[in-house]
C-alpha cells in the first residue's frame, strides 16, 4: 500500500504548484492480483500496480484536467501545467461553479479489510483447487481476485479525504459438453469467500443443465436468480437514474417522479454507506455518499447527482461522481452514476416461486445485455449457464438458452414474488438483490445449446 | 535509464529467479482527448507508462506490472511474475510449451502524414465548436444534445525476450466522433458520424480533416431528427444489405471473436464464454455463401489493427480465415497454435503495459466481391437496408446474435424508400452468412477502427479494424420484438 501519508503529500505537493482559481488532485493507488483458472487448472495469473493522479484546474469556469502516472517532481510539475493550459483555452462551462466545499465529516464505513491485503498467490489458488476439486469431473473455470484501492482527493477549498477500501471475487463457471452452471461470490473480505458453497452452486446447477430441450421464444413467466436480478437493476439505473438524464428527459422515469413506475413491491435505493454493499464514505471528488430512494414502492423518487448537476438544478449532491470508465483507460470526464444499489426483500422462498409458476422458465443469468432504446428502457440478452423449463409447478428440465427483448420498466411491473433472501453483486455498480419471480417476459430467439 | 538497460534488468532477474522464458514490455504513451457536449469542451491530456514483465517457471504462467520507472521496481514485479508463476503450477496439468520464433531486432513505425500533437488544441477546440453550431443551427431546438471527440494517442513500445528478440514499435493514433440527439413526437433518438463506436487509424491530423466532420455532422443531426418523426421497422422476414460500421459490428462478433484460438480451446469460457467454430470444423465447415471471403490481416497500412509485431514479437500477417465460404483459420498465438499444428500467426496483443497479451483480432475484413451499393439495391426487391452500428448482442459462442442501427430504409422494388427508426436484425451466425447473396466491390470497401475490443479478465480493450463492403443476406428476420 501507498499510505495515507505519502497519498496527501503528495495531493499537498500538486495544490502547492498549481496557481489556477481552484484546483483538484486525486490520486488513485491500486494492488490488483488476479488468479485466472480454465479448463481446470490456473492458465493466467496477473498482478498490477498502479498510482495514478488526475488534476483539476479551474480558471475562469473553464476546468482543464490532466492525468499522470509518473510523480517525480517534474512530472507533477508538467501535469499541473498542463491541467492550467487545458483550463485557459477551453470554452467556459456555465453550468460549472465550484469544485466542492470542504465538508464537516465524512461517513465512517468499514471498507478496508487486512485479510484482502494479506492474501498471497497461494491463497488463492488454495480457493481455485477448492473449486476444481469440488467440480470433480466437470470442467472449472473463473478466477478469484482481490484489489487494494486508496483513494485521496484534496482541492485548493481545503477539502481533504482519504480511504483504502479492499474487494475480493471468486467467480466459478462450471461446463460440461451438455451445459453450464455458474456461481460467484464477492466480500471486501477475502476470508469471508467461501470456496466449497460457491463451488456447489456452479456444480449442482450444471449436473441439473443436461439433456437441454428446445423450447420456442414466447411470453413465458420467469424465476430470476439473484445475478439476473442484478443485471436488469444495473441497466435500469445506466438508463433512468443519474439526475442530469432525469432533468433533462432523457430517463424513462423524467416525467413520471411521484408516479408509480413499476410494481409496489420494488423498492430501489442507493447506499454507499451501508456495510452490507461495497460502502465508501465519498465520490471521486470528495463529496460525502448519501442515501438516495430511486424507486420507493414501485414510485420514482430520485437520482444522484455529481456537484456539479447538483448545483446547476439546485439539490443537494448526492455523492456521486465517478468516470464513465477506468481510470487506466482514461477515466472519461466524470459523470453522476450509481454505485451501491440495493432491491428489497420479500418474504417468498425459491420452492414459493417453482410452486406457483404454471409455465415459466428459471433463469440463472444473463449474458451481453445491450439496451436498444433508452426511453423504453428496452434491453436485448440472452440467457446462460442454466435455464430451466418449470411447468405446473414443477422444474422439467434444461432447456437451451433464449434471446429476450423487453422492457425493464415493464418486466418490474409484472413482479408476482420477490425472495426473502438477496445476494451481493460486486461488479460496478455493487448491487445487493433477491430474486423475483415476473408474471411475463418477451422471448424473442433461441440458440443451439 | 534508458529503456533496453530497463528490460535486461527485467529479464535477468526473472531468469535468476528461475523463469525458463519471460518477455517485458515498457510502453511510453501519451494521449489527448477533447470532448465537447453540448458547446462545453473538456480537454484533457494523459500521460501513462508502465512496465509488464511475462514469465513462464515451472511450465506456468505469471505476469505482473508496475508503473514505476526504477531498477528496484522492475526487479521486484519480475521476481513476483515468477512466484505468481510458481503459484500457478500448483494446478497445472501440462507444462506450456511454445511455438518456435526466430529472435528479431528491429523497429517498427506507423507514422502519420502531420502530426496530431503538433497541431494546437485551440484549432481542434475551432473545430468542435463549429461542428456544434452547424448541428444546432441546421436541426434547430429539435436537437436536444449534441457532442464531439476527438482524439490523439502516441505510443512508443519496446518489446524484448529472454530469446534474443529486442523490438521497438511506434505508433500514432487519431480518432474522431459526433453525434446529436433529437427530441420530439414522444420519443429520443441519436445520430453518430462516423459511428458510436466513432472511427480510428494509425494517422494523424489528416484522418480528422478527410473525416469533414462540420458536413457529415449537420447530415447527422438531420437524421436524428428525420428518426423522430419515422415509423418503427416493421417485423418481417426480409432480404436485408448491411453497411458501415454495422458491418464491421457484424465481421467483429460473428467472425473476429469466433475465430480466436485461445477461446476455442476454454480459456476465456468464465468470461464472454467459448467458440461455435469448434477445431473439428476447420476445413471443413461451411460458415458462408460461396461468395464470403474473409481475412485477418495485420499488415495494412495505417489500420487500426495494424502493427509490425505482436507482444511475442512475431511478425504480423495476412492469414486467411473463410475461403469461398469455408472456414479455414484461427487467429493463434505461440501457446495455441501448436495445438492445431501450425506456427503462430501473430495475434497476441495486450492493450497496455498492465495487461497480459490474448489472442486479438488484428483487421478482421470481408473481401470485396463485385457488387456496387446501387446495383444491390436495384436488385431487391423487398427489403430493408442498414448502416451505422447500435449496441450488439451474442450469445457465449458467437452464433445467436441481435444487431440494431441507427438508420434503416426500407427498400421497394429497386429502391430506397421509407426511413424507419429502431432497426434491428436477429439470426445465427452461420445462418446469416450462408444466405449471403451479394458483396459489395473495391468502390465500396473501407476499413472501420474499433478502439476498444473487450475481452479478458482483468477486462481490455484493444484497438482493431474491419475491412468492409456492404452485402445482402437473403430472407433475415427484422424488426424483433414486442415493442
Amino acid at each position: 500500500m501507498v499510505g495515507e501519508e505519502r497519498l496527501q503529500s503528495l495531493v499537498e505537493q500538486v495544490l502547492r504548484l498549481s496557481g489556477a482559481e481552484q484546483t483538484e488532485a486525486l490520486l488513485l493507488a491500486r494492488q490488483s492480483e488476479l488468479t485466472r483458472y480454465a479448463n481446470s487448472y490456473v492458465h493466467q495469473h496477473v498482478s498490477e500496480s498502479h498510482l495514478t493522479l488526475r488534476v483539476r484546474a479551474v480558471e475562469d469556469g473553464r476546468v482543464g484536467m490532466a492525468v499522470t502516472n509518473q510523480l517525480d517532481a517534474e512530472s507533477l510539475r508538467h501535469t499541473v501545467e498542463k491541467a492550467q493550459e487545458n483550463a485557459r483555452i477551453q470554452t467556459p462551462d456555465p453550468d460549472f461553479s465550484s469544485l466542492p466545499s470542504p465538508t464537516c465529516s465524512y461517513p465512517q464505513v468499514q471498507s478496508f479489510f487486512a485479510a484482502t491485503v494479506e492474501a498471497e498467490a497461494t491463497d488463492r489458488v488454495g480457493l481455485v483447487q477448492q473449486v476444481i476439486a469440488e467440480a470433480g469431473d466437470f470442467t472449472a473455470c473463473g478466477y478469484v481476485s482481490t484489489d487494494v484501492t486508496e483513494m485521496a482527493v484534496g482541492n485548493s477549498l481545503g477539502l481533504q479525504a482519504y480511504n483504502a477500501s479492499t474487494s475480493a471475487v471468486l467467480r466459478s463457471l462450471i461446463y460440461t459438453d451438455e451445459g453450464s452452471g455458474f456461481a460467484s461470490a464477492y466480500s471486501g473480505d477475502i476470508s469471508q469467500l467461501d470456496a466449497l458453497t460457491v463451488a456447489r452452486e456452479a456444480t449442482e446447477r450444471c449436473a441439473r443443465n443436461r439433456c437441454q430441450r428446445d423450447v420456442e421464444p414466447q411470453q413465458f413467466e420467469v424465476i430470476l436468480e439473484p445475478y439476473a436480478v442484478a443485471e436488469l437493476v444495473r441497466y435500469l439505473a445506466h438508463l433512468s437514474f443519474s439526475g442530469p438524464a432525469v432533468q433533462e428527459g432523457q430517463s424513462a422515469i423524467s416525467s413520471r417522479q411521484g408516479q408509480q413506475v413499476v410494481h409496489p413491491a420494488i423498492s430501489i435505493w442507493e447506499d454507499g454507506t451501508s456495510p452490507l454493499g461495497c460502502p465508501r464514505p465519498f465520490d471521486l471528488e470528495g463529496v460525502p455518499k448519501r442515501r438516495v430512494e430511486l424507486i420507493h414502492e414501485g414510485i420514482a423518487q430520485g437520482a444522484v447527482y455529481d456537484h456539479r448537476s447538483a448545483r446547476k438544478y439546485g439539490v443537494e449532491p448526492t455523492g456521486h461522481y465517478h468516470f464513465w470508465e477506468e481510470l487506466r483507460s482514461g477515466g472519461g470526464g466524470g459523470a453522476p452514476v450509481p454505485t451501491n444499489l440495493f432491491m428489497a426483500a420479500g418474504d417468498a422462498s425459491l420452492e414459493q416461486m417453482i410452486a406457483s409458476t404454471s409455465k415459466g422458465i428459471w433463469i440463472t443469468r444473463f449474458h451481453y445485455v445491450r439496451p436498444i432504446h433508452t426511453l423504453r428502457t428496452m434491453i436485448t440478452g440472452m440467457t446462460r449457464d442454466g435455464a430451466f423449463l418449470v411447468e405446473d409447478g414443477k422444474v422439467r428440465g434444461a432447456i437451451r438458452n433464449l434471446r429476450f427483448t423487453d422492457s425493464i420498466l415493464r418486466m418490474l411491473n409484472d413482479v408476482e414474488l420477490v425472495g426473502q433472501t438477496r445476494k451481493l453483486d460486486g461488479a460496478f455498480p455493487c448491487q445487493l438483490v433477491p430474486r423475483l419471480k415476473l408474471g411475463s417476459f418477451h422471448f424473442t430467439g433461441k440458440t443451439a445449446h | 535509464m534508458d529503456d533496453q538497460r530497463l528490460c535486461q534488468r527485467a529479464l535477468e532477474a526473472a531468469q535468476k529467479q528461475g523463469a525458463s522464458y519471460a518477455d517485458v514490455r515498457l510502453l511510453h504513451q501519451r494521449r489527448q482527448t477533447i470532448n465537447m457536449r453540448n458547446g462545453v469542451s473538456q480537454v484533457q491530456h494523459r500521460r501513462d507508462d508502465g512496465v509488464g514483465i511475462r514469465v513462464l517457471a515451472n511450465g506456468s504462467w505469471g505476469f505482473a506490472a508496475t508503473s514505476q520507472w526504477t531498477d528496484d521496481a522492475v526487479v521486484q514485479a519480475a521476481n513476483r511474475a515468477v512466484s505468481l508463476a510458481r503459484a500457478s503450477s500448483l494446478t497445472a496439468r501440462e507444462p506450456v510449451t511454445l511455438a518456435p520464433v526466430e529472435p528479431v531486432v528491429d523497429k517498427w513505425e506507423a507514422k502519420p502524414r502531420i502530426d496530431p500533437f503538433s497541431i494546437k488544441t485551440e484549432r481542434k477546440l475551432a473545430l468542435l465548436t463549429e461542428v456544434d453550431k452547424s448541428m444546432r443551427s441546421t436541426a434547430g431546438a429539435a436537437v436536444r444534445a449534441t457532442a464531439g471527440m476527438l482524439m490523439a494517442h502516441q505510443e512508443e513500445k519496446t518489446f524484448a525476450s529472454t530469446e534474443g528478440a529486442f523490438i521497438q514499435q511506434n505508433v500514432t493514433t487519431a480518432g474522431v466522433n459526433v453525434s446529436a440527439t433529437a427530441a420530439g413526437s414522444g420519443d429520443v433518438q441519436t445520430r453518430h458520424y462516423p459511428s458510436l463506436s466513432s472511427d480510428y487509424a494509425l494517422r494523424g491530423w489528416e484522418f480528422v480533416e478527410e473525416s469533414d466532420l462540420v458536413a457529415n455532422g449537420k447530415q447527422a443531426a438531420q437524421e436524428a431528427v428525420a428518426l423522430t418523426r419515422a415509423p418503427q421497422c416493421p417485423s418481417s422476414d426480409m432480404d436485408l444489405i448491411v453497411d458501415g460500421s454495422l458491418m464491421a459490428l457484424q465481421m467483429h462478433e460473428t467472425c473476429g471473436h469466433a475465430i480466436e484460438l485461445d477461446r476455442v480451446l476454454g480459456t476465456e469460457a468464465s468470461m464472454a464464454g467459448t467458440s461455435f467454430l469448434t477445431r473439428d470444423k476447420q476445413n471443413t465447415f461451411e460458415y458462408g455463401s460461396p461468395l464470403v471471403n474473409m481475412v485477418a490481416d495485420a499488415t495494412i497500412p495505417h489500420a487500426h489493427g495494424s502493427f509490425g509485431y505482436d507482444d511475442e514479437g512475431v511478425p504480423a500477417t495476412r492469414s486467411q480465415i473463410v475461403k469461398d465460404g469455408r472456414f479455414v483459420g484461427y487467429l493463434t498465438s505461440r501457446e495455441t497454435a501448436p495445438v492445431i499444428g501450425e506456427a503462430s500467426n501473430g495475434t497476441m496483443r495486450a492493450d497496455n503495459w498492465d495487461r497480459i497479451p490474448l489472442v486479438r483480432m488484428t483487421n478482421v475484413n470481408l473481401e470485396p466481391g463485385d457488387w456496387s451499393l446501387d446495383e444491390m439495391i436495384k436488385d431487391t426487391k423487398r427489403g430493408l437496408y442498414m448502416t451505422d452500428m447500435r449496441d450488439p448482442s451474442i450469445d457465449d459462442r458467437r452464433y445467436n446474435f441481435q444487431f440494431a442501427s441507427e438508420v434503416g430504409y426500407l427498400i421497394e422494388d429497386g429502391s430506397l424508400t421509407e426511413l424507419v427508426k429502431n432497426p434491428i436484425y436477429t439470426s445465427n451466425t452461420p445462418a446469416l452468412w450462408r444466405s449471403c447473396t451479394a458483396v459489395g466491390d473495391k468502390s465500396s470497401w473501407r476499413m472501420v477502427g474499433f478502439p476498444n475490443c473487450g475481452k479478458g479478465e482483468p477486462g481490455q480493450g484493444q484497438r482493431c479494424a474491419h475491412g468492409i463492403a456492404p452485402a445482402r443476406f437473403r430472407d433475415v428476420r427484422v424488426g424483433v420484438g414486442s415493442w
